[in-house]
């Protein structure tokens, strides 16, 4: 029973998706609160799936009736339906900002904007959960376009000159994608992932061929997430999109683009034929680069969102490492990463776009006294910075410690290093902020508005991570001991 | 080994192909030149799925059941080929539309004009 249930979620999603520009000229209200409540019961449904599939073991779906490897195969596993949960508890959050953010937009930019959301979160869970590879790259489309589209939404010049060059290297790496695709195809005559894994593994290819393919795919997939040095794009997108955008943008599209990838490597080669062809090392490098180039850059910055976008930059590298380290370690850590960067981005962006709002301008300068004007936001604000930086009790914390011990595990004695580095270049550039928010001198107008809707149930999801981490992470080592083998 | 390569002759076309047309992406600076590669490099893919999906001699895949022994071309890749025409026909829409607006707010449609125009802006 319920072993529709993965493909429902989409479905669910994409039919409302379309059906939010039809009533928002006259109901906006009423549109943006079903459009919530619509995420809402996605996520519900999927943290009801994740329960069942972490008791009962992962659901196979064939879509229609026709058995793999013919038809489209749809798989829930604790991997597939944790990533999904926090995609779209994320989106949901962030969604109950909306009636505010689209106070002054006409409707059918309010209208088509909550549809890009929808499908945006629709195509993520199609993504996570497909096991079709050419599914996979429908739904790995759908993602890019929506995404494009929601940087756009802004009316001002930025907008449309980054969601260009977004859309440019965003083409680049689905070709690189579909090719790769196409090459499994031809290889091993199968689109079913844990087909196509069968044949390569009995299969006495020539070495070169999954060495091919895995490159294709970790080219493709990192320019979509913003890997160092095929960033370029990310810091001008994440920007000039709306707020709502950015922090979704950051906080949870990027790094479904990581799970395609850890899906896909493990899915057809295996972590120890990974490492034998040298991919993992590959990951991993382009991480740690990631990890130190993305603070670096992130540290001459004066503008908020560019800063929090090259931190992004960062922070995706612990996904990639994690990924890259392999073993339940790991990849628990990578997992964990997902969710706390996710909570993590999302506050930054959303407390600062309240202070870009309030002072009319993205410079950092902008934050000295914002803390006597906003103390809530800014509180949190502090939070996430913190947490950013890996102060213990933190979500941060918990992720760098669990990279720090994979480290140690692999003997890859620079992981440490890294990771100590990148705390102390994450505090280089998150503790000024914090400092000109609670003793610059700034003006003291007083604001008219100091809810951020959506803050305060991030700050609490972010509190709760951090402080009892244990038994989200006997799950995710449980959804990394299934991913592995 | 070079017979072997002429004779799969059209996956080299296509990865040359895919070659040229990354390198018109990445090296134009007209955006509708872009454009045009992003294009190229997507044909690329198709011409080598579907020349992956061609059986020489074969026939259309529509079974005969008076003599099944005939070889038939496999149908599956420009089934999947129609689907990528679909999605790139959308990217370059969009691309295209948001070419439309660039040339509105700019007046230009060159990257490094563009560039130029914003660098100024943020000083």
């Amino acid at each position: 029973m319920f072993n529709n249930l993965p493909v429902l979620i989409v479905v669910m999603l994409l039919i409302s998706a379309f059906l939010a520009p039809l009533f928002v000229r006259r109901f906006r209200r009423a549109t943006q609160v079903v459009a919530g409540v619509v995420t809402w019961t996605a996520a519900g449904l999927s943290a009801w799936l994740l329960a069942r599939v972490v008791q009962a073991g992962p659901i196979r779906f064939a879509v229609g009736g026709w058995p793999a490897p013919w038809g489209i195969e749809v798989t829930a596993t604790p991997l597939s339906a944790f990533v999904v949960t926090v995609a779209t508890v994320i989106v949901a959050i962030v969604m109950l900002g909306l009636p505010r953010e689209q106070r002054d937009w006409p409707s059918n930019r309010a209208g088509w904007y909550i549809t890009l959301l929808l499908l945006l979160t629709a195509a993520m869970a199609g993504m996570t959960f497909a096991n079709d590879l050419f599914n996979l790259y429908v739904f790995f489309e759908v993602t890019a376009l929506s995404s494009w589209g929601i940087v756009a939404a802004k009316t001002d010049r930025s907008a449309a000159d980054a969601s260009f060059k977004y859309l440019m290297l965003g083409a680049i790496g689905s070709s690189f994608v579909l090719f790769a695709i196409g090459i499994t195809y031809v290889v091993t005559g199968y689109l079913n992932m844990s087909f196509a894994s069968a044949f390569i593994a009995a299969a006495q290819l020539h070495p070169i061929i999954p060495w091919v393919i895995a490159t294709f795919f970790l080219v493709g997939l990192a320019l979509k997430a913003g890997l160092f040095p095929m960033h370029i794009w990310l810091p001008d997108a994440h920007s000039a999109a709306p707020t709502s955008a950015s922090a979704l943008l950051s906080g949870v599209v990027v790094k479904v683009y990581a799970v395609a990838m850890a899906k896909v490597f493990y899915g057809l080669f295996g972590g120890a034929s990974l490492e034998a062809m040298g991919i993992s090392e590959m990951v991993r490098l382009a991480a740690v680069l990631s990890i130190l180039a993305g603070s670096l850059f992130a540290l001459v910055q004066t503008d908020i969102k560019r800063l929090l976008a090259y931190s992004t930059v960062a922070q995706i590298g612990y996904v990639f490492l994690g990924f890259g380290l392999g073993g339940t370690v790991g990849v628990a850590a990578a997992l964990y990463h997902i969710l706390a960067h996710g909570l993590m981005k999302a506050s930054l962006f959303l407390a600062s776009g309240k202070v870009i709002e309030l002072r009319g301008s993205r410079n950092i300068k902008g934050f000295a006294g914002a803390g006597r004007l906003l103390p809530l936001p800014m509180a949190i604000f502090t939070l996430a910075a913190l947490s950013m930086v890996g102060l213990p009790l933190l979500a941060g914390f918990t992720t760098k410690w669990y990279l720090f011990n994979a480290g140690l595990e692999a003997r890859l004695y620079w992981v440490p290093v890294v990771v100590i580095l990148s705390s102390l270049l994450n505090a280089a550039y998150f503790l000024p902020i914090v400092w000109r928010i609670w003793f610059g001198q700034g003006e003291a107008e007083g604001a008219a508005d100091r809810r951020v809707p959506g803050l305060i149930p991030l700050a609490v999801l972010l509190v709760a991570v951090g402080l009892v981490p244990n038994p989200l992470l006997n799950l995710l080592q449980q959804a990394a001991a299934w991913l592995i083998s | 080994m070079a017979e072997k390569l002429l004779h799969n002759y059209p996956y080299l076309i296509a990865a040359l192909i895919f070659a040229v047309g990354c390198y018109i992406v990445l090296s134009h600076t007209n955006l509708m030149r872009k454009i045009i590669g992003v294009n190229v490099m997507e044909t690329a893919v198709f011409l080598f799925l579907v020349a992956a999906g061609n059986v020489r001699g074969g026939k259309p895949p529509i079974i005969d059941l008076a003599n099944p022994d005939v070889a038939y071309v496999n149908p599956l890749p420009s089934a999947l080929i129609l689907t990528g025409i679909v999605v790139s026909v959308s990217v370059t829409a969009l691309s295209l539309a948001l070419v439309v607006r660039i040339h509105r707010q700019y007046g230009t449609i060159d990257a490094d004009e563009i560039a130029a125009i914003r660098s100024a802006e943020d000083v």
